[in-house]
């Protein structure tokens, strides 16, 4: 795979002739707008690794001079291969670096072509991966076994850094929450001391009938009026299964009955909630219209008495 | 394909001082600095921590690195990203709790 040339001043943001004042206020502003945790750019992680690995570069006055000697007659993305000589430039900037970027984040080809490995030099670990995962709110209730693709970096024989997709069998315990996280040691990058790990964020899809609230669920339970007036029983899904509710008599919409332990798996398990809603039939022939005129007559019943007289 | 052992970062499952430090990339110098700006609870009995401790050692690493600066300024945010991972729990809940809530609105 070609090798491409990354234009470090452009991704900061900032002219080839920053002062390392501006290029810090620069990678602070860009920080902002892309930490993974503040943000909500799309590809915000991605986009922070770039700014990481072009900070490395150009906080250090070494390292910035040797990328410098490169010349600007480059763009972006042009496919790039080191100057001759180019060893010893490296050599005198020095490989690795400190801290910038995540977990010992794995720098671009192109920065360890001119740098050397990465950012820690002797035995250190490869970096962490991050990734999310969806799973639907019945996975999260029963456990599953999911298969995940990534693309992790590899080195080839000849030391490069080529992608390389990898499928894990992930296994999700039941009752797992929405933001928790699930750590695979030694899937992550690889390294000298060894790979680093993965961590799997996990998300819950919406579901068209359950909603959560951490362990407890919720669904509505739409009901006439007068299985709301008279009282009822009718069978309520929940994810273990089929229960049956008693409606009791005089129910309002809005209220809520517990089904206790129904919830997501947990110590201790989260409760199910049935919200009873009253839904009108349609009012589609004279014989409708009539019934409800009857209701009127018959009740004295004002829904608005408490407003008083406005 | 490769079956993977998995370890959830919970409040159930406990990790030593030593895990934390080496799985969060985290010296134990830092670590104690953590406790001390109340970032990360005490160790409990043989010095274990809640493998949940991981998650906020790691995020006060990417904040500290990443924003480029020092562990009291990352506790400050911290604080802050705690309070909004709350009230977006809160307005979840809400959510969840409504007669009215949409399908569609995110949690």
């Amino acid at each position: 795979m070609a090798m491409r040339y990354r234009d470090y001043y452009q991704i900061m943001g900032v002219e080839r002739t920053a002062s390392p004042e501006e290029i810090k206020r620069a990678y602070r502003k860009l920080a902002r707008k892309y930490h993974p945790d503040v943000s909500k750019e799309p590809r915000a992680e991605e986009r922070f690794k770039e700014i990481g690995e072009a900070y490395e570069v150009l906080r250090d006055p070494e390292k910035r001079a040797a990328y410098d000697q490169l010349g600007n007659q480059w763009q972006a993305e042009q496919e790039f291969t080191p100057p001759p000589g180019w060893q010893s430039a490296a050599g005198r900037a020095g490989a690795g670096g400190s801290a910038y970027g995540f977990d010992g984040a794995q720098f671009s080809d192109f920065f360890e072509s001119l740098f050397g490995g990465g950012r820690s030099r002797g035995q250190a670990r490869g970096a962490d991966e991050n990734a999310h995962l969806t799973i639907t709110l019945e996975e999260a209730f029963q456990g599953a076994t999911r298969a995940v693709r990534l693309t992790v970096p590899q080195r080839d024989a000849r030391g490069r850094i080529i992608p390389e997709v990898r499928t894990l069998n992930v296994r999700i315990p039941k009752g797992i929450q929405a933001g928790q996280q699930i750590r695979l040691a030694g899937q992550g990058n690889p390294g000298p001391g060894g790979a680093g790990d993965l961590y799997l964020e996990i998300g819950i899809a919406p579901h068209p009938l359950y909603r959560l609230d951490g362990r407890d669920l919720y669904i509505t339970a739409p009901v006439t009026p007068w299985e709301a007036a008279l009282g009822a029983r009718f069978t309520v899904p929940t994810l273990g299964g089929p229960v049956e509710l008693r409606l009791p008599e005089g129910s309002q919409s809005g209220q809520k009955l517990r089904l206790k332990g129904r919830g997501m798996p947990g110590t201790p398990a989260g409760d199910q909630y049935v919200l009873i809603e009253i839904v009108n039939p349609p009012v589609t022939s004279e014989r409708a219209r009539d019934l409800f005129r009857h209701m009127g007559r018959e009740f004295t019943f004002d829904p608005r008495a408490h407003w008083g007289t406005v | 394909m490769n079956d993977i052992k998995t370890i959830l970062l919970d409040e159930l499952t406990t990790v030593t001082r030593a895990e934390l430090c080496s799985h969060g990339r985290i010296s134990a110098a830092d670590l104690d600095l953590l406790t001390a700006l109340g970032l990360i609870p005490q160790g409990v009995a043989d010095d274990r921590y809640p493998a949940s401790c991981l998650r906020a050692v790691r995020r006060a690493l990417r904040l500290k690195h990443g924003l480029d600066t020092d562990w009291e300024l990352v506790a400050v945010i911290m604080d802050l990203l705690q309070e909004i991972d709350g009230l977006r729990r809160e307005l979840a809940g809400l959510r969840a709790r409504s007669l009215y809530a949409r399908d569609d609105e995110p949690a």
